[in-house]
């Protein structure tokens, strides 16, 4: 399979620091990729090495088969839409959306019917003869859009584009600008640190962390099956909870930290592979609270409940004072906090070496 | 913002010495320019007459000194317009730890006053200077290229002196330009030098008309560098109302030649507030 557009091995460092460390990528053509992490994480340097802004100390970024490592910026064709937009202030939103246009020479109606069509395709027809100053902030993304897509780019780049809009913005955003994805086709790749973003408009994801590619897959498929205690630990609201466990040497019987644990069901199942301490990841929505011992179940005292509306956010203290605190999140109804419960497991999201934190087998 | 309230007093030692160094004898100027001094006195007699304003527009003397004294503080613009923009781009995008270096060693020559330097010029561009002694050491030249006494002398003089004020308004403006903007432009295709002209250049509109003012005014009136530079060769409109006020010692003249240059500078001011109007962030 040809990629339509592959990194191989790119490689970045300032000074001692490394922003990027060997990365390898491959982006399907129409595809929606998100670079997800937190900051620090490179993936904004990857997106700057992408466009041209800034250049690799080795490594190769092949776009429809071309080798586009050592052209410059002005001679990619790579759309790029900035986190604070970065609209020429001096010039109105045609001339800006133009701008790329005239920098290829293309003048007169031919130019006015790509403006016409980029503006169209961000509902922003009608603002033309405006000054960026005069526009808010989502029309100011919307023109900053439609002059990425005019100049007709081979890959769209987005640099945390919903990071500057209001909560209520964001989410309407989010789905324009899937739904313009999927109109215009453009392989686009987006920077952000917003887990649900990355989630909800993209079709495949590629976690980062200290320059790495951690792990890339689709949606779905970061959040069921982490490839890695950080994976785990990132992704989702609460994040996973993390328990290291410890085989005892008999059969089905485990500790949690120093206490003993017998799980139950298709948890012991899984648990019986291991041979070494590991740690468990729990997803607190797949955890559930009893009053009663169950089978399997960890004992503990709820210290908080959060009311979440429409769901309720425990923080459990298993075992005794001072043990690890485990979040459950659930719709049902939770006692009193002080109140003595066990909590349950039904499904382990991820088992992962104490030491690397990656995977110790894969679960499917 | 901080209300303006009784510390309008912190301002009355400022005020006042203005008044009585400046403002006083400026009055003193203007009414002076419309006084006349009759041939042959040292008296001068009040009056209101713009005999002197008419002296010095039909004698060719005084025409040919305008021209040549605007002639040379546009030169003086233009060319600290050239050194300056690419000098003020490289120290915000590019100079980062020598920057304040930098800009110490461009405030160096401006806190020295107009003569040490000159003098150092003097050096350079004499017959037997560096410049005419390296470039007959080089085999390039066998007669000295007058430089001293020349208005080319007169205008690396006024260039060497005014560059900062024309760096110092530049960089104050181009700091405030994200970087954001010109990487937008590359992304879009804009080589190096379209970025300049389409996004930078007129982003920095505001800095490169402030800077030309303050070269312009500081070329206009600049007394010390001409006269040193030009060797009492080449009279420039300073030079020439010193010389009224100093040695022909007829005052209202002299306020009358001072006056023009004033009105000059102060055609330039309404220009320059009529051109705040066009800036590009509309009100």
């Amino acid at each position: 399979m040809s990629a339509y557009l592959s990194i191989r091995n790119v490689a970045k460092t300032y000074g001692r620091s490394i922003a990027l460390n060997r990365i390898e990528m491959d982006v399907c053509r129409g595809e929606f990729l998100a670079l997800l992490g937190p900051s620090g994480s490179g993936k904004t340097t990857l997106l700057r090495i992408l466009s041209g802004l800034l250049d690799a100390d080795h490594g190769e970024i092949t776009l429809e088969g071309r080798n586009i490592s050592r052209t410059p910026a002005w001679e990619r064709d790579i759309g790029l839409v900035f986190q604070n937009y970065a609209l020429f202030p001096h010039m109105d939103v045609r001339t800006n959306v133009g701008f790329g246009l005239e920098m290829r020479r293309i003048r007169g109606s031919e130019a006015a019917r790509r403006i016409d069509e980029a503006l169209d395709t961000v509902s922003m027809l009608e603002f033309g003869s405006r000054m960026p100053s005069e526009l808010s902030g989502g029309q100011q993304q919307r023109i900053a859009i439609a002059r990425a897509i005019a100049i007709k780019p081979r890959l769209l780049l987005l640099d945390e584009p919903l990071s500057n809009l209001d909560a209520v913005l964001r989410q309407s955003v989010r789905v324009e600008l899937r739904e313009l994805h999927d109109r215009t086709g453009l392989t686009t790749i987006m920077v952000t640190h917003d887990q649900v973003e990355a989630l909800t408009l993209s079709d495949r994801v590629a976690l980062m962390e200290c320059g790495e590619v951690l792990q890339i897959g689709s949606p779905e498929d970061l959040y069921q099956r982490p490839a890695s205690a950080f994976a785990a630990s990132f992704l989702g609201s609460p994040p996973a909870n993390l328990l290291p466990v410890t085989p005892v040497g008999v059969p089905g019987e485990f500790k949690i930290g120093e206490m003993p644990w017998k799980p139950a069901g298709s948890v012991a199942e899984i648990l019986a592979r291991l041979t070494h301490p590991a740690n468990i990841a729990l997803r607190p929505e797949t955890l559930s609270l009893s009053e009663n011992h169950l089978p399997g179940s960890i004992p503990g005292k709820l210290k908080a409940v959060e009311y979440m509306g429409g769901e309720r956010l425990a923080h459990v203290e298993i075992f005794d004072e001072g043990g690890p605190i485990v979040l459950v999140r659930t719709a049902a109804e939770i006692p009193e906090p002080g109140t003595k419960v066990f909590v349950v497991p039904t499904v382990i999201t991820g088992l992962y070496d104490t030491e690397n934190g990656f995977e110790v087998c894969r679960l499917d | 913002m901080k209300r303006p309230g009784p510390k309008h007093y912190l301002l009355a030692p400022g005020v006042l010495l203005v008044s009585c160094v400046f403002l006083a004898p400026f009055l003193l100027l203007v009414v002076l320019s419309f006084w006349t001094q009759p041939e042959g006195t040292l008296l001068v007699e009040p009056s209101l007459t713009v005999e002197n304003y008419l002296r010095i527009f039909s004698d060719p003397y005084y025409l040919r000194g305008l021209a040549r004294t605007i002639w040379l503080s546009f030169a003086t613009v233009f060319f600290s317009l050239l050194l300056g923009f690419p000098a003020a781009y490289w120290i915000v995008r590019r100079a980062v730890r020598l920057r304040r270096i930098v800009m110490a060693l461009m405030l160096l020559p401006m806190v020295c006053g107009a003569l040490l330097p000159t003098l150092g010029l003097v050096n350079i561009l004499s017959p037997l200077g560096i410049i005419n002694g390296s470039l007959k050491q080089l085999g390039l030249i066998d007669r000295s290229i007058p430089l001293l006494g020349t208005q080319t002398g007169i205008l690396i003089g006024l260039i060497q002196a005014f560059l900062p004020l024309m760096v110092l308004p530049l960089v104050a403006v181009m700091e405030r330009l994200p970087l954001a903007l010109e990487e937008a432009a590359m992304s879009l295709g804009a080589r190096p030098p379209q970025v300049w002209w389409r996004v930078v250049m007129p982003l920095a509109a505001p800095g490169i008309v402030a800077g030309s003012v303050l070269v312009f005014c500081a070329a206009l009136t600049s007394f010390v560098t001409p006269q040193i530079l030009g060797q009492g060769k080449i009279a420039t409109f300073a030079a020439m109302t010193w010389q009224q006020a100093s040695l022909v010692l007829d005052w209202p003249f002299a306020s009358a030649l001072a006056m023009v240059m004033l009105l000059i500078m102060a055609a330039l001011a309404c220009m320059v507030l009529g051109f705040r109007r066009l800036n590009w962030v509309r009100p």
